[in-house]
């Protein structure tokens, strides 16, 4: 039986909420609030994904004009296959997809 | 000035400092970061994640940092590998002189104290040199480590482990007394124990810091 590693509670709240709509780019705040995870967690944990190739970021313009662009963020192919991966795993052994309340980390 | 206005007002110069202290190659993150607190329309949710911004931003300033740059920190690891080193040499050459029959005075003040003759009894001859060998790899560490050599790590890893096993076995011997003194039948306090673990934790981190500057490719 193949190993898998499971990643953190936090790695799987996220992954999951952007596997939910994994075509649309979703801003950091929205991230923020679908997972409950605070800017200082859920930005090393974006980074870490970005840098291992598994999330795409880009600048988009904001709707309000004036207002200056912000990072989106989306699955890349391989992103998306270790979400529904570690989906699987987290729902099998009830590990990480619990709803984070506000605050929780 | 209402407290919606200070949280508000709070949360600017907090993403300043953020942006500040992120390093180069992760300005572009804390400015995405840094971007999303216009974009929430809670005043408290701004200043809360603003305080975000600055503890990512601490924590990649601190993942990209090479510790040993820093003069402060090579010495102090130098120091304290210096100070092992010399525990172990000194044990090394206590027990040596003993066992090879040396000395029968006692040494001179700090190592003054009465002698555990029925410990020093059992120790096998192995044990001294072992120690004595480890002594002077991380003496040796300790240069490299002042040099800010790649090695310095397994200079001082390996002769950290053996000295380690080496303790592990001196005070699982009853003649040594250890365990017969954390023992309840003693009642000795057991605080005395929080200066190996004190000493333990301290090489555990300065193992963890020379590994994390490999990590880091050398500025150029």
């Amino acid at each position: 039986m193949a190993l898998v590693r499971r990643c953190s509670r936090q790695t799987v709240a996220l992954l999951a909420a952007l596997m939910e709509q994994p075509r649309a780019w979703q801003h950091g705040y929205e991230l923020s609030k679908g997972t409950g995870l605070k800017s200082g967690t859920l930005y090393p944990i974006l980074l870490r994904l970005s840098d291992q190739g598994l999330l795409d970021s880009r600048w988009k313009d904001a709707k309000r004009p004036g207002r200056p662009p912000r990072h989106v963020y989306r699955l890349t192919a391989s992103g998306l296959a270790l979400a529904r991966e570690q989906v699987k795993v987290a729902a099998e052994s009830g590990f990480g997809l619990r709803p984070m309340k506000a605050g929780q980390r | 000035m209402t407290s919606r206005t200070v949280y508000r007002s709070l949360s600017r110069p907090l993403i300043r400092v953020a942006m500040r202290v992120a390093p180069c190659e992760r300005e572009e993150w804390a400015q995405a970061m840094s971007r999303e607190v216009d974009a929430i329309p809670n005043d408290r949710e701004a200043l809360r994640w603003a305080l975000g911004c600055l503890q990512a931003s601490c924590h990649w300033r601190l993942r990209s940092m090479r510790l040993t740059s820093f003069w402060p920190v090579r010495w102090g690891m130098a120091l304290w590998v210096a100070l092992v080193a010399a525990d172990a040499l000194g044990y090394a050459g206590l027990t040596l002189t003993y066992k090879l029959g040396l000395s029968t005075e006692h040494p001179p003040y700090p190592w003054n104290f009465p002698w555990n003759v029925p410990l020093l009894e059992v120790t096998p001859l192995w044990d001294p040199i072992l120690s004595l060998l480890a002594g002077v790899v991380l003496l040796a560490a300790v240069v490299l480590i002042l040099r800010r050599k790649r090695v310095a790590l397994e200079a001082i890893v390996a002769p950290f482990v053996v000295l380690l096993l080496l303790f592990a076995v001196r005070v699982s011997r009853p003649e040594s007394g250890w365990l017969q003194g954390v023992s309840i039948a003693y009642q000795r306090s057991h605080y005395f124990l929080i200066w190996p673990i004190l000493g333990l934790a301290i090489t555990i981190l300065i193992c963890l810091a020379l590994l994390q500057d490999r990590r880091i490719p050398a500025a150029r």
